[in-house]
């Protein structure tokens, strides 16, 4: 294994940063070159700086992608670091057994989505990853392998889900995947005309549908401003399959990307077809479970979207009113969002710097990102902090350190851990440098 | 359930890229190689993904006197091979190959006499049971040797020749033996659009198609048929500068 000098961008295009990386392939290489200020990565699908290292090193660890052992009475899977959660999805829905946790891509390693602690359109039921995650093995700065859960060393384990990699490099861990019915989803696409029924549907629905997820137009700027189309899906029992369908554990291909038919749908145009169609006749159909989970994300997988420059806005506010006032904002301002998706959010886990806790949560993404539209967002970060809302950091690539110190209320505890177990600070990336995630030295 | 493939040098990309497709195909694996700890998570991992029989056992491609030992002890544990994939190489320190003789000398006997000499074996049980197929990861520079590698591609140039006559040798029974040479690897975070180099997981799984298919000797990517043969009629002192 040898370090290649390359340049790497965030997901979006938007940060370019000068890394040289490794990809190593067995566990016993990440130890052997072992340097200085160095990150993991896993497979690069993260709109910010978390995973970028300017001048650096960047370890990439999507070649470490083994399953080490399911034990199929508890569904406790233990596997590396680099193993896809598309991999799980393929292996273990026709199973019967699934991760409960479906954020809006599959392309993520379980290391990254320990890091950021991802959480699903499923959030208020299900929680957020950490919630399945029972043990993880970390690599520390002094080289050591420590094996930490919520009884061993909670201090690390806590800083660790949602750290960024801060901490260490996690090479293995334990989840825990829960039965499954069957690997089926009732899907319901419900229109909403305005942002008032969008809420009051994600109220209604919230206790029936396991799965709840807006898709909001916001590109229209005339009357139709704030409509969305709401997917709701639950899974269904054995009882509630049709006859055709004879295999409750058919196994669903991955679906490959299409980007320019997805890309199309992303139109304003694409929009209102779909949604005088939702109007018209509401959709209510059976579909498998990764054509679910799958769909209208692949979109930005395309070499279409790979050639623009994309800026990714992720936030959460407890009120209604904040989400309801940023999009005013974005509205007044005349700045269109190109994917505009808003999930309800439950109760928070013990991260430290994990990004969910209850209220609503809204994910943008801007297309060609300016100097105006930075203006735009920083105005937003306040607008958030009045409403006591949060940025995710596994998005971002921009916010300032004086408002992320406001909205992440537990960064002592997180700093008091990152003085303990990296205190020479040998993980740093292009956030940590950015928001100051760095050991204080003596 | 379809009859086991013994891999050896298992710890490879591209070996492990075709033991995945292998196993998706419905077979038993055998892993070998000198990395135990690493094979037995690849073990576990197939074992995982595809519900198939995988062991795992040290073979050094060096140690020639163990090498029958090895194949003997592997039949008794499978009872019956399908076929062997050939997987181990060394390309490290081309540079200090030049001076450094000790460096040549254990290319050649990796890349090509403990090639040969596990391969003989391999044949002699194929050949008595008239069936089975033998695939062999060569390279496209065992063709045509250019300044900066030619140690390796010497040795692996003798392995592709042995293989030639190795597929005479077993013409009239029922073994076919496969040469695959190898162009150009990639090795980048990306997915590269180039038609002159691919990823370890693309080539793996065509060498497990490969089995299905009629030719004997195969490039990987198909483009470097072409260069090699095109570099071939060069005039020399243009091959010379490449």
């Amino acid at each position: 294994m040898s370090y290649h000098r390359t340049s790497l961008t965030d997901w979006g295009n938007f940060l370019n940063a000068e890394c040289s990386v490794a990809i190593p392939e067995k566990n016993n290489n990440i130890l052997a070159h072992y340097h200085t200020n160095l990150i993991a990565r896993g497979l690069g699908r993260s709109f910010g700086d978390s995973a970028l290292n300017h001048r650096h090193q960047v370890i990439s660890m999507h070649k470490l992608n083994r399953f080490l052992a399911f034990d199929a009475q508890t569904g406790v899977l233990q596997a590396e670091a680099g193993v896809k959660l598309a991999d799980i999805a393929e292996v273990f829905l026709s199973k019967g057994w699934h991760l409960p946790i479906v954020p809006e891509t599959k392309w993520i390693t379980l290391g990254g989505a320990v890091a950021n602690d991802v959480h699903g359109a499923n959030h208020p039921a299900a929680g957020s990853f950490s919630r399945y995650v029972l043990r993880l093995e970390i690599l520390l700065s002094d080289g050591s392998l420590i094996r930490c859960s919520r009884s061993q060393h909670p201090d690390l384990f806590w800083a660790t889900v949602g750290g960024l990699g801060l901490l260490g490099i996690i090479t293995c861990l334990e989840v825990q995947l829960l039965p499954l019915s069957s690997s089926f989803i009732k899907q319901s696409i419900l229109p909403a005309s305005n942002l008032e029924e969008t809420f009051e549907i994600f109220e209604r629905k919230s206790t029936h549908h396991t799965y709840l997820k807006a898709w909001l137009d916001s590109k229209n700027f005339g009357k139709y401003h704030g409509r969305s189309l709401i997917t709701c899906g639950s899974h269904i029992s054995l009882g509630e399959l049709p006859n055709t369908m004879k295999d409750p554990f058919a196994s669903g291909k991955v679906p490959s990307h299409m980007p320019t038919i997805s890309y199309m749908q992303q139109t304003s145009l694409g929009y209102a077809y779909r949604f005088q169609e939702a109007k018209k006749r509401p959709e209510n159909k059976i579909i498998h479970a990764t054509n679910f989970f799958y769909d209208g994300h692949s979109w930005n997988e395309g070499w279409l979207y790979r050639r623009k420059k994309w800026l990714s806005y992720h936030c959460v506010s407890p009120h209604k009113t904040g989400i309801s006032e940023i999009l005013h904002i974005l509205h007044k301002e005349r700045r269109p969002a190109h994917q505009a998706i808003l999930t309800k959010l439950g109760a928070s886990s013990d991260g430290l710097l994990s990004f969910p806790s209850p209220g609503y949560s809204l994910s943008l993404i801007f297309c060609k990102p300016d100097g105006k539209l930075l203006k735009i967002l920083n105005h937003l970060d306040n607008l958030l902090l009045d409403y006591e809302g949060k940025i995710y950091l596994g998005k971002d690539s921009r916010i300032s350190y004086p408002a992320f110190q406001k909205m992440y209320s537990r960064l002592p505890e997180w700093m008091a851990a990152k003085n303990k177990y990296d205190p020479n600070g040998h993980f740093s990336s292009d956030l940590s440098r950015r928001l100051r995630l760095e050991p204080i030295r003596a | 359930m379809h009859k086991p493939i013994l891999i050896l040098g298992a710890s490879s990309s591209i070996a492990k890229a075709a033991a995945k497709s292998f196993a998706s195909q419905g077979h038993a694996i055998y892993l070998a190689g000198r990395d135990l700890l690493d094979m037995e998570r690849i073990a576990a991992d197939l074992k995982i993904r595809y519900n198939v029989e995988v062991s795992y056992g040290y073979f050094c491609a060096h140690d020639y006197q163990s090498h029958k030992k090895f194949l003997l002890q592997v039949i008794k544990h499978t009872k019956e091979l399908e076929g062997v994939l050939l997987a181990f190489g060394n390309k490290k320190d081309q540079k200090k190959a030049f001076n450094d003789f000790s460096i040549a000398l254990n290319q050649i006997q990796v890349n090509y006499v403990g090639a040969c000499s596990i391969l003989s074996h391999c044949a002699d049980y194929f050949a008595d049971k008239n069936k089975g197929f033998i695939i062999a990861i060569s390279s496209a520079w065992g063709d045509i040797c250019l300044k900066n590698d030619y140690i390796y591609g010497s040795a692996k140039g003798g392995l592709t020749l042995y293989l030639q006559g190795l597929r005479a040798r077993l013409h009239k029974t029922g073994v076919r033996v496969i040469t695959i040479k190898l162009g150009k690897i990639s090795s980048s975070l990306f997915p590269s659009y180039s038609q002159l180099q691919a990823s370890p997981e693309w080539i793996g799984s065509q060498i497990a198609k490969s089995v299905h298919q009629r030719k004997n000797v195969i490039f990987l990517p198909s483009i470097w048929k072409y260069i090699i043969q095109a570099a071939k009629l060069l005039p020399k002192p243009i091959l010379y500068k490449l």
